[in-house]
């Protein structure tokens, strides 16, 4: 490994394009708004190193899609001509010096037309889980070789980029259970009900609190109390779709909204994670069970989110009346749903 | 002539985090490296001190405010 490579502060590297791919969809930044810690470092880069062009890309499923970038007309490339794919690949400094003159690029169209892509270094953004989501690039429209000290320059730079993804994830995630915080939650929950207003979709909010959870921490001391949170996160992942949006609200509290999805599907989805919380095994703490309750409300024109919790959250309340463990609609309000 | 740790400290002294949480710690503490890494290579390229510090005050300032903000939250 060459002085350059020992610069990347993780040097475990994993090619598992499914965990690879995974471990983007958690940092939940593909298709975001431009920010400025990302936009200042392209910036940077740009004058730094006296680049035309500069991103931070990232290579999701089919694409690139750039997070930040300089000198570029479009947002996003297909996968199958970016360079930065080769990047991630080679899980160091990618680099082409003329690309007219390599037979892997000297027919790419970003080479033969718009942005006339003659030389390119890619540094992998590498998570501190050892995957590759991304590359800080250069790209130059005329041939040129690179020095160690613009590799390692760039290097750095890309350090700091998966340091500011690293944070960024950090600001919206609850550090327990992974799940969105309730502050990042209500936003993303906010802007879905916008889109389902403007092409009137169906939706649901679900707010699930596990029953009798103080006692849980009372008997089995908190940390078989966090297990239990844990648990119930993993069953609320793996039972939702992936552009659901679920939260960790505070406490016991979970909330859930279930994306382009008739109140019916709401109810199903709820059943069904009151039914594997239900049955959730905890092997190594003989007589430990839990249960969930579960509050539906259904979107509604003009509803905001905060009255769409406050239906949830006295269905919920009605299902622990009636003895917990089971799934409450809440009560709609005079307006009629969208679609059922 | 400063060494790349002097201009670091130059550059971001009034940004160093004191009590910040465990599960921040360690960002902070790679971000700072980065940041030793940074100027290092700079130097090494030939740019001279003063331009150093400006480049690595403008890398630090947005994650510094960040982490401000992130930090209060989480202390709240």
């Amino acid at each position: 490994m060459n002085a350059v490579c020992e610069l990347n502060h993780f040097a475990k590297a994993k090619f598992d394009e499914p965990g690879r791919q995974r471990a983007l969809d958690r940092l939940k930044v593909v298709d975001s708004q431009a920010e400025p810690p990302f936009e200042r470092i392209v910036d940077l880069v740009k004058t730094t190193l006296n680049a035309p062009i500069c991103a931070v890309t990232l290579v999701d499923n089919d694409r690139q899609w750039f997070k930040a970038f300089r000198g570029l007309n479009v947002d996003q490339t297909p996968r199958d001509v970016a360079f930065c794919d080769h990047a991630i690949r080679a899980e160091a400094p990618f680099i082409v010096e003329d690309a007219t003159k390599d037979a892997r690029f000297a027919n790419n169209p970003l080479v033969l037309f718009e942005p006339h892509i003659r030389a390119y270094l890619g540094i992998p953004l590498k998570m501190p889980d050892g995957y590759i989501v991304g590359t800080l690039c250069v790209i130059y429209q005329e041939p040129k070789a690179f020095s160690e000290h613009e590799i390692a320059i760039l290097q750095n730079f890309a350090n700091l980029v998966v340091g500011e993804l690293e944070l960024r994830t950090m600001a919206f995630t609850d550090g327990l259970t992974n799940l969105l915080s309730r502050k990042a939650w209500r936003d993303r929950v906010e802007v879905e009900i916008d889109r389902a207003a403007r092409y009137t979709n169906a939706g649901a909010i679900l707010l699930l609190d596990l029953d009798h959870f103080k006692s849980i921490n009372d008997t089995y001391g908190h940390d078989v109390g966090d297990l239990v949170l844990r648990k119930t996160a993993e069953i609320v992942n793996a039972v939702l779709r992936k552009h659901d949006i679920v939260g960790r609200l505070g406490g016991e509290e979970f909330a859930v909204c279930v994306a382009n999805a008739p109140a019916s599907v709401g109810l199903a989805v709820a059943e069904r994670l009151r039914g594997q919380i239900a049955a959730l095994a905890f092997p190594d703490h003989p007589g430990l069970s839990c249960s969930a309750s579960i509050g539906v409300a259904a979107f509604e024109p003009g509803a905001t989110v905060d009255a769409l919790l406050k239906q949830a959250d006295e269905a919920l309340y009605e299902a622990k009346r009636m003895g917990r463990n089971q799934v409450r609609m809440g009560e709609s309000a005079a307006l009629p749903s969208w679609t059922d | 002539m400063n060494t790349a740790h002097e201009l670091v400290e130059q550059a971001v002294g009034d940004h160093r985090h004191h009590n910040v949480p465990p599960r921040i710690r360690e960002i902070v503490d790679r971000h700072h490296q980065t940041l030793l890494g940074l100027a290092n290579a700079l130097i090494a390229a030939g740019r001279d001190e003063d331009e150093v510090v400006q480049i690595i005050q403008k890398a630090s300032e947005s994650f510094s405010i960040k982490l401000r903000t992130e930090t209060e939250s989480l202390s709240s």
